[in-house]
Formats: C-alpha cells, sequence, structure tokens
C-alpha cells in the first residue's frame, strides 16, 4: 500500500499564495506526470511531498499515513533531482548506499542492496569511479541507483532529464519506464517536457499557476482536453487555434472565418464567436476548392514526415503529413479538418465546448 | 613583428614586476649570510663567503626558537577556531533564514571596515582591564574577534553558490540538519576552508599589532615582535641576523602558500561565478 494522497495542499509564501488547493491521487504502483510550463507550481509540490517545503494548508499522506509534519527522511520517499546532487567526495558505491549507512545498517547489506541496484541500471563497472568520472547519462543513473536503494514507497523524480543531450533523454526515458514496469514502484514524475509526460505516464497531471487544469491518461487529455490550455500544452507540434464566427445563415451550423473560408460544424455548437482547435495530424490536403485555404510560410521535411507551418487568415497554422509536400513557401494549400476531430473553445476563458450531453474527462 | 614586439612587451613588463617583488626577498636572503658591514658596504652583492651560522645564531642566541613555539601557540589555535567559526557562520548566513538575519550581517560586514587602528587603545583599555594583557587566550580571542568578519564573509560566498539540491539528497538520505552540513555541504566547502586557513595562517602568523598592544612580556613575544626587538649583547641591532630572523619568520608561511596554492587562487574567485 503505496498510494500518494494529496488533497486541497495548498503552499503560501508570506501572503503570495502559488499552490491553490491541489488535489491528486496516486494508486499504488502509478507513474503519474506533474507536467506544466515553468513556474506553474510543478516542482514546489512534489518538493511538498518529498518534505522539503512545508505544507500551508491541505493534507499530503503517502502509505496511508500523513506526512504532514514528518521530515522527508521519515516519509519512505526517495528523489532524483534535475542536477542528479550526487555527493561529489563520495564513490557511486559510497553515494547509492549513504541513506543505508546513515540508517546504521551493516556493511555487507549496504554492499548487497548497491550491488543489485548497480546491476539493474548497469552501474557495476563504475561503482569505484567519482561523479566526476562519469557521463551526464552514468550521473542520472547513479541518482536513480541512489534511490532504489532506499527500496521506498514512492520515487519522485524532479525533471531528472533536463540536463541530458536530446538523444540521451529519449534513451533515459525508456530506461526509467522500464525501471518503473520492473519495480512497479509508485512514481511521480515532474516535468515541463509534455513529451515525456506522454511517453512515460500511466497519468498526467496538468498543472497550471499553481492549479490543476486536468487529470487522465496521455491520450485521454490529447483526445479530450478540458479546456484551450491542456490542448495547446500536450502535442508537439502545438494544435492550432483558429479564431471563428458561427452561425446557421444557410440553415446549416457553420464556422465563418475572416477569410470567408467557411467550416461545417455540428448542430450542438452556439452560435457566436469561438475557437476551433485543430490538431496538425487532423488537417489533410483537400481534392476540392473547400477547406481552409493556407499560404505555405516554412516547410520542415523531416523524412517520414513534413511539417508545413502556413497562415490562414492571419494566424498560424501547423500540418503535418506522412510523406513528402509538392508544393513550397508561397503556395496556396486548401486544408480540410477531419470533421470528428475538430475541438471548440469558447473564445472567453476558453473551456472548452462540448454536446450537452457529455463531458471532457 | 608585431607578436616578436608584443612578446618582448610582455617580457619586459613581467621582468619589471618580477624584479619589483622578488628583489627584496632575494636582497634580504643574501643578507642573511653576509655581515653587518658587508651588507653596509656592498648591499647587492652576493656574500662573500655563505654564513650559515647566522641563521644558527639568530635561532639559538636570538630566542628565535622561542619566538617560533610562541607564534604557534598564538596562530594554530586562532587559525583552527576561526576557520571553524567562519564555516559555521558562512554556512548560517547562507543557508537559513532566521529574525534579524540580515541585520546581523549588515553588522558583520560592517566590522569588515572598521580600521583597527581605531580599535587599538579600546582593546588594550578592555583587556587589560580583564587582565588579559600577556595572555595567550586574550590575544587568540582578539586574533579571531578581527579575523572573523572577512572568514564568515567569504565562507557565505561559498555556501550560497554550493548546489542546494546537494543539502536535499542529504535531507532525503537520512541526514540531519546537523548531518547535512557535515555530510553534504562541508565537503564542497573544501576549497573554500583550504583558501581561508591559508589566508588567516599567513595573516595571523605575522600578526604584528595585535601582539605589540596585548603582549609585552619578552617570553610570550611571537616571531615578528622577536625582530623588533633583535638586538646584540650591546644592543645594536644586527642586519644580518635580522634577515636570517626574516628567513625564520616566513619560511612557515610560504610553505603552506605553495601546498595550498590550487586551493587559494579558487578561493579567490568564489562567488565570481557559479
Amino acid at each position: 500500500m503505496s498510494q500518494v494522497e494529496i488533497k486541497d495542499v495548498r503552499k503560501r509564501y508570506g501572503s503570495a499564495e502559488v499552490i491553490h488547493g491541489v488535489s491528486v491521487d496516486v494508486a499504488d504502483g502509478e507513474f503519474v506526470v506533474l507536467v506544466g510550463p515553468s513556474g506553474c507550481g510543478k516542482s514546489t509540490l512534489l518538493r511538498m511531498i518529498a518534505g522539503l517545503e512545508g505544507i500551508s494548508g491541505g493534507t499530503i499522506s503517502i502509505g496511508g499515513r500523513v506526512v504532514n509534519k514528518i521530515t522527508p527522511k521519515d516519509r519512505n520517499i526517495a528523489m532524483v533531482f534535475q542536477s542528479y546532487a550526487l555527493y561529489p567526495q563520495k564513490t557511486v558505491a559510497q553515494n547509492m548506499g549513504f541513506s543505508m549507512k546513515i540508517d546504521g545498517r551493516p556493511k555487507a547489506e549496504i554492499d548487497e542492496a548497491v550491488r543489485e541496484a548497480a546491476a539493474i541500471l548497469g552501474l557495476e563497472p563504475y561503482l569505484d569511479r567519482y561523479p566526476r568520472q562519469l557521463s551526464g547519462g552514468q550521473r542520472q543513473r547513479v541518482a536513480m541507483g541512489r534511490a532504489i536503494v532506499r527500496d521506498p514507497e514512492a520515487f519522485l523524480f524532479d525533471e531528472p532529464l533536463s540536463n541530458l543531450d536530446a538523444k540521451l533523454r529519449v534513451q533515459m526515458r525508456a530506461e526509467i519506464k522500464a525501471l518503473h514496469q520492473r519495480l512497479g514502484t509508485t512514481t511521480i514524475y515532474v516535468t515541463h517536457d509534455q513529451i515525456e509526460a506522454m511517453t512515460m505516464a500511466d497519468r498526467i497531471v496538468v498543472l497550471n499557476g499553481g492549479r490543476v487544469e486536468q487529470v487522465g491518461p496521455p491520450l485521454e487529455l490529447y483526445d479530450n482536453p478540458r479546456n484551450r490550455f491542456v490542448a495547446g500544452f500536450l502535442g508537439s507540434p502545438s494544435i492550432n487555434f483558429l479564431d471563428a464566427m458561427v452561425d446557421r445563415r444557410d440553415g446549416v451550423p457553420a464556422a465563418r472565418f475572416d477569410n470567408g473560408d467557411v467550416l461545417p460544424v455540428p448542430a450542438w455548437v452556439p452560435d457566436g464567436p469561438l475557437t476551433v482547435g485543430i490538431r496538425p495530424e487532423h488537417l489533410s490536403l483537400s481534392e476540392t476548392d473547400s477547406g481552409l485555404r493556407c499560404e505555405i510560410a516554412t516547410v520542415e521535411p523531416t523524412g517520414a514526415e513534413t511539417l508545413v507551418f502556413a497562415n490562414h487568415a492571419d494566424q498560424p497554422v501547423t500540418f503535418s503529413l506522412r510523406g513528402r509536400l509538392p508544393h513550397g513557401p508561397g503556395d496556396t494549400l486548401n486544408l480540410t479538418p477531419d470533421p470528428d476531430k475538430v475541438l471548440f473553445f469558447e473564445r472567453d476563458g476558453g473551456e472548452r465546448i462540448l454536446p450537452a450531453h457529455s463531458e471532457a474527462a | 613583428m608585431t607578436a616578436t614586439l608584443n612578446t618582448t612587451l610582455k617580457w619586459a613588463v613581467l621582468l619589471f614586476f618580477g624584479v619589483f617583488a622578488l628583489g627584496p626577498v632575494l636582497w634580504m636572503f643574501m643578507s642573511a649570510f653576509k655581515t653587518t658591514p658587508e651588507i653596509l658596504t656592498a648591499p647587492f652583492s652576493l656574500p662573500s663567503e655563505w654564513r650559515w651560522q647566522n641563521i644558527v645564531r639568530t635561532w639559538s642566541e636570538g630566542g628565535f626558537s622561542a619566538y617560533t613555539t610562541n607564534t604557534v601557540i598564538m596562530t594554530v589555535p586562532a587559525v583552527a577556531i576561526s576557520v571553524a567559526l567562519s564555516t559555521l557562520g558562512g554556512y548560517a548566513f547562507a543557508r537559513f533564514r532566521f529574525r534579524g538575519g540580515s541585520v546581523a550581517f549588515f553588522v558583520l560586514l560592517y566590522g569588515l571596515t572598521v580600521p583597527f587602528q581605531a580599535l587599538m587603545i579600546p582593546l588594550f583599555y578592555n583587556f587589560s582591564r580583564l587582565g588579559l594583557i600577556n595572555q595567550y587566550p586574550g590575544l587568540i580571542a582578539a586574533l579571531i574577534a578581527v579575523h572573523l568578519p572577512f572568514g564568515i564573509f567569504l565562507m557565505r560566498s561559498f555556501f550560497v553558490n554550493a548546489q542546494a539540491e546537494i543539502a536535499d539528497a542529504a535531507r532525503i538520505d537520512g541526514c540531519s540538519e546537523y548531518g547535512v552540513f557535515w555530510h553534504a555541504m562541508l565537503p564542497l566547502a573544501k576549497p573554500g576552508i583550504l583558501a581561508l586557513t591559508t589566508i588567516f595562517f599567513t595573516d595571523m602568523w605575522k600578526a604584528f599589532l595585535l601582539p605589540l598592544i596585548l603582549i609585552q612580556d619578552d617570553a610570550r613575544r611571537p616571531l615578528t615582535l622577536g625582530l623588533l626587538f633583535l638586538r646584540d649583547a650591546q644592543g645594536q641591532q644586527q642586519y644580518e641576523l635580522l634577515a636570517a630572523g626574516v628567513i625564520i619568520a616566513s619560511l612557515p608561511t610560504i610553505l603552506l602558500f605553495l601546498a595550498t596554492n590550487r586551493y587559494f587562487q579558487r578561493g579567490l574567485v568564489a562567488g565570481s561565478s557559479k
């Protein structure tokens, strides 16, 4: 039983509240990613779970025990930091075994635990080295080894891959995921990188300005964002937002754009101004003259797919297609969105507009 | 052509400052092996004969063995205590928020700006009233007091720049706040501690004014005062013995500086970059 329950947690610095009543339940063995832009409070929340920051309101429980007043060392958690935070004067083995040494465990037991963790992470050849003699990826592995040796109820990761180069980041992402599948330890992972969130999480918690915007499995959030913020935050390249006006001029509900383009919309979409959200992969080249007329600004061929950055009625539109595009900058394309995948958001406030009977997760 | 000129110029400047800095040291070194008449008649020549006995005479007859012991008795505890207090104080100012913390730090920095000459007379009166004149504990306490502001200031800058996440990692690993300091932060500050030790040792070893005010008993004088009062049986100053005394007095600081030079430089630039 090592679930983590966060109930109405608040954090104030003086009179400024930075976390405004966040509630998240992390089930035993679950991998939850806290994601959001810089300053959204995700790292502060993680540090509050770890006990490195005080809690101004609400409760945090780990394994059914309220830990608000409990020191970090007694919370039975392990944390991996962005900067690795290894002790520079200790060897890899000493770094990994330090918590057990402080706990007064016998040397044989410490050695055994360190060896096991090193075997899991492929660190055996480096046990006698110092952190300065290791590469960034190896250092981060040592930091993970240090966490494993503690055999904690929960792993906390604070942007652990941010200091690594792009290729290593992808590799370590897979390693952390594999480690979680192997150990099954409850994991809370903080990142600002939505790709990490999408690829690693069982569930994602999207935070913004110290509030939870939405919680759910990655694809659920991707397909059914509750608001414009979540829709815009998840997905790379980002979703396209196009301002339009809905009316039923010809008896059929349609979204009209400034340049005169018309997009048929479902009947439940109300009249008036709104924002249409279309993901880049949900646009396709139109065979006819209908659709959204876009002028190509730049084309980025990546081999497997082509990214097209264009303008539609002075609003940027990104469009991706498998394969190659026989067009270049300055050309005009007609793009048709997949009608089932188009999202609608209130122009003010950015809340998602949904049919009366359904609700986003 | 320009490159040659540049190189020549560079060497000329280096040579000038090299002579400027090392000239007096060489002059002192050579004088230590001459006789007083030789120093007065041919001040810049090599000694006609290397008189090693000058060093031995200064050490034994000049009382420099006792002065050296006195200097060690004064310097070693004063350095040890001031480095320890500076480290603890610097850590507290860098890592803890406490009521009155910034005021206390300001007052401490103010201590850096007070010239020692302004403290001399009140210090003498207070110490004599407390019966601390001619006492090593009094001298040591005074040395520590005048050195602490700089020490705390330097160590604070080390701890401010030390990676905070290592302290957090130690907390999670099970360290108490004392353990965080001892296991995680103190090892990070090693270059600072070594630099501070070198600075304090050099400064206290050659302390002159404080012992001059607080120590009047010849049996307790340190090397610096020994040099000042060095006379032969007729009460005459003998320059070769003085020069030999300077060599004896400066040797430990030179050796320490050579040993810790690497850390010393790192310590001086602490806080200039992350």
